[in-house]
């Protein structure tokens, strides 16, 4: 089943009187149960990429379509509706908030969409334990490993069972070992499900059903 | 949501505590002030409203005791006595005059008031007898213990030996004291014959005020007012002087409390701005992050309040006990003009930076 699909997508950051040319004419289509990891030189436009598929940046022109639906016009309010229920996202600093426990944190994708703490809390456990945090769940973020913050992030993503996970160098900050067990998790826990990985590390490759390089704004198709 | 603002707050104590202190501060000015002024408003009347008559009778033209002094001459008496529904007809002095009392000189209401019928005397007693004999006096408590004197004590007034019978309570207004003397005293020291400061008349039933006044009122030369309505006059006329200082305290002490907030709140909000970044990033509705800020803002707001109450509570005990004449009442009046303030504060203080963390671009949190 086709979940994400762009047509023709180009980006262009305006800052001042230069323009950047991020993106050219990128036509890609994604399937549920597809791993696919996007490579591509730093700068390349991986980044832009990524943020244009999870709904968080917009096309200077073309076309996304997520579930079937076309995203182009949608509001901003529309466009975190749809983030927060069909997109999870990881990111390459975690982005944990400081304050909560890791349980908290897991727990606040579920509240965010309405869901009571307690409910939240209860969920989290769960997925908590299957990315092997049972033990961590009240330690506050600061007191966690790299890759455990990661695996938190990726508790979180996985919250609110999203169609769609988007992973933006998650494994940059990590050892290439732990790296490796993160992707794993990623790929086990989104077996189902339309997962986008952007990396530099060629390794990640041999986990992905497909792999698309960006060079220069242009997607090519390795597979 | 709750739970995120309030550990957001925790994890910064500092920033925290300084907001609590603030808010209790601005609280503090507010209660205080207004408890005091209030306080001292209320005390203005209350002579008028103690005062077991229905009708005061004033010299034509005024309508409060306070704008101007007030002589109605004493041939009244027999006039009003005869009005059909009058019960009884007594004279008063009720002025405003500086008297030595040991080596200092006191501004006091001296109140001069018919002893045999105690109408126009103290009402509330704290010590010693509640009537006045002879050359006795009836004394504010708090202008007796800031002079030292006690039931008993002997002093001067214009001339003439006066004793201590009993200290009053109740019994001062905007910092000036009463002294209570029976009016026949005030008669023989100002060498008066025959006038009064003010006729008070008693009815025989409610129903006969209205009838009463009417008739007093066709007497030349005076003007008669119920009792109500004569300390509604002078309230309005103390009003003038009193609500824009009131207000003034009021407006001073908001414009601080919300600065304080507001600059606690920024900083703690901007401080955490990434952390609001990354939950519109994930999908987090602008209701969802107000509430968080707003929580904030809630959690500073009241504890700051409570703060502010407990702060001003002893403030004004101590005040009312240490200051003499201080009449100071952390009433609902107070706490209710104070939680609605703080409200205020919190709204104001927490609109900018909801406003700037509202526009964060998710994007940015991607790019990290
Ligand atoms: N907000 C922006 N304003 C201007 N230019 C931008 C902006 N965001 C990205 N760019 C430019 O777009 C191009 C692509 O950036 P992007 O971050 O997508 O690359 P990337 O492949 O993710 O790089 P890296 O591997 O270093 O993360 C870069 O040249 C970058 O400078
Ligand atoms: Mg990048």
């Amino acid at each position: 089943m086709k979940t994400l699909e762009t047509r023709a997508v180009t980006k262009i950051f305006k800052s001042g009187s230069t323009e950047v040319r991020a993106l050219t004419d990128i036509s890609l289509s994604f399937e549920a149960g597809e791993l696919t990891v996007v490579m591509g030189p730093s700068g390349s436009g991986k980044t832009t990429l990524l943020s244009i598929l999870g709904c968080v940046l917009s096309p200077t022109s073309g076309d996304i379509t997520i579930l079937g639906q076309k995203v182009n016009g949608l509001s901003e309010k529309e466009r975190r509706r749809l983030r927060l229920g069909k997109i999870g996202f990881i990111f390459q600093d975690f982005n944990l908030l400081d304050a909560l426990t890791v349980r908290e944190n897991v727990a606040m994708a579920n509240q965010l969409r309405g869901d009571s703490r307690a409910a939240g809390l209860k969920n989290s456990e769960k997925l908590l334990t299957d990315v092997g945090l049972c033990h961590r769940l009240d330690f506050l973020p600061k007191d966690l490993s790299q890759g455990e913050k990661q695996r938190v992030a990726i508790a979180r993503a996985f919250m609110n069972d999203p169609n769609i996970i988007i992973a933006d160098e998650p494994t940059a900050n990590l050892d290439s070992r732990t790296g490796q067990d993160i992707i794993a998790k990623i790929g086990e826990l989104g077996e189902n499900k339309t997962t986008i990985i952007a990396t530099h590390d060629e390794r990640i490759t041999q986990l992905a059903d497909r792999v698309v390089r960006i060079e220069d704004g242009r997607a090519v198709e390795m597979s | 949501m709750f739970t995120l603002a309030l550990k957001n707050l925790l994890s910064e104590k500092g920033r925290l505590v300084l907001g609590v202190a603030g808010v209790a501060f601005a609280n503090t000015l507010i209660m205080f002030h207004v408890a005091m002024l209030l306080g001292t408003f209320s005390q203005i009347t209350k002579h008028i409203e103690k005062t077991d008559a229905d009708i005061w009778v004033l010299q034509e033209g005024l309508s409060d005791v306070t704008s101007s002094t007030s002589f109605v001459s004493g041939s009244n008496i027999e006039a009003i006595r005869k009005i059909d529904g009058v019960e009884r007809v007594t004279g008063l002095f009720l002025y405003y005059t500086s008297v030595k009392i040991r080596q200092k000189v006191e501004n006091v209401f001296l109140v001069g008031y018919d002893s045999e019928s105690g109408v126009g005397g103290p009402w509330r007693l704290a010590k010693g007898k509640s009537n006045v004999e002879g050359d006795e006096i009836i004394m504010d408590e708090s202008l007796a213990k800031s002079e030292a004197l006690d039931v008993g004590d002997e002093i001067n007034i214009s001339g003439h030996k006066l004793k201590i019978a009993g200290l009053s309570k109740e019994t001062s207004a905007v910092a000036t004291q009463y002294i209570f003397i029976s009016k026949e005293s005030v008669l023989d020291y100002l060498n008066l014959n025959n006038i009064y400061n003010y006729l008070l008349v008693s009815c025989r039933k409610r129903a006969d005020i209205g009838g009463v006044l009417e008739e007093i009122n066709r007497i030349k030369g005076v003007d008669a007012y119920t009792r109500q309505k004569l300390a509604e006059n002078t309230l309005r006329f103390w009003g003038k002087f009193l609500v824009p200082l009131l207000t003034t305290l009021v407006i001073v002490s908001f414009l601080v409390g919300t600065t304080v907030i507001g600059i606690v709140v920024h900083n703690i909000t901007l401080h955490k701005q990434k952390e609001y970044g990354i939950l519109l990033a994930l999908g987090a509705s602008s209701a969802s992050v107000c509430a968080i800020v707003l929580w904030q803002g809630a959690f500073v707001g009241s504890s700051g309040f409570i703060g502010g109450a407990l702060i001003s509570a002893v403030a004004i005990h101590i005040a009312n006990d240490t200051i003499p004449g201080m009449t100071a009442c952390l009433d609902h009046k107070v706490l209710a003009i104070s939680i609605l303030l703080t409200w205020l504060m919190i709204m104001f203080s927490t609109i900018a930076p909801l406003a700037r963390i509202l526009k964060t671009d998710p994007f940015e949190i991607f790019r990290g």
